[in-house]
């Protein structure tokens, strides 16, 4: 587990090449495509809350200065 | 901030979450089956690999800047540092790796499903991910047959004409070529 120690990733080896290309565009099942798309949907409102709260801490920076 | 400004700041927070979702989707048909691949041999557990996958998008979705969702190497470098998150989670739990029996490696030759002007489009696509890269399209096309459909070197030179001895070196070339681009991003 040397390589598993930090968490800098390996290179891309050239090993790697045949696995890459064999499941290019190789799509997930229905089912799976389905269930992931659904997860996406769902982090909708995270994702405008975070960068609102983002936004009016900067909002409240300026103000403070 | 008044309430009119923050209105319109969450249109264009919605606006760019879309986007994002988009961009997301498209980068879950292109890369998932690998990435997948990739998980499964460092946890040898395919739950654990879907699993980790699962993370993977929802932090390309909400942490990666909108023009690096579809990047190969952040995406991969992203899932290796997920694995390394889960395997020391495992550690901590006292649980080794090695003590589970791993699942059964199923063969990724899910290809057959794509009809043949499909299998071409992705095949433009691929290359068109690697500008510039010094292979030309004899190559190119060797190394895919053999990679993608399992090709070997005498089927290839039956096929195209292409002695298997340059089909060989080629394939080596070709690895090599594609390894160095993809680390050089």
């Amino acid at each position: 587990m040397t390589d598993q120690q930090n968490n800098s990733s390996p290179d891309f080896d050239a090993k790697e090449v045949d696995n890459l290309i064999a499941n290019f565009g190789v799509k997930p099942s229905p089912e799976k495509r389905e269930e992931l798309h659904q997860m996406l949907g769902a982090q909708k409102e995270q994702f405008i809350k975070s960068d609102l709260q983002q936004i009016n801490d900067q909002d409240k920076d300026r103000s403070g200065r | 901030m008044d309430e009119s400004e923050t209105t319109v700041t969450e249109e264009s927070k919605e606006l760019a979450y879309e986007r994002r979702v988009v961009a997301v989707k498209e980068s879950i048909d292109q890369y998932h089956s690998y990435l997948r691949h990739y998980l499964f041999n460092m946890t040898r557990q395919w739950q654990d690999a879907e699993n980790l996958l699962q993370d993977l998008w929802k932090y390309v979705l909400l942490r990666f800047d909108e023009d690096q969702i579809g990047s190969l190497p952040l995406l991969r470098r992203k899932a290796y540092q997920l694995f390394i998150d889960h395997y020391r989670r495992i550690v901590r739990r006292g649980e080794a790796l090695s003590d589970t029996p791993p699942e059964q490696m199923t063969k990724p030759m899910m290809t057959e499903a794509y009809s043949e002007s499909e299998e071409s489009a992705l095949k433009e696509k691929f290359w068109s991910e690697y500008p510039g890269i010094a292979l030309d399209e004899k190559q190119k096309e060797v190394l895919w047959l053999h990679a993608r459909y399992g090709y070997t070197y005498k089927e290839i030179e039956e096929k195209t004409g292409i002695a298997g001895s340059t089909a060989c070196d080629w394939i080596a070339h070709g690895r090599r070529c594609l390894s160095e681009f993809i680390n050089r991003q």
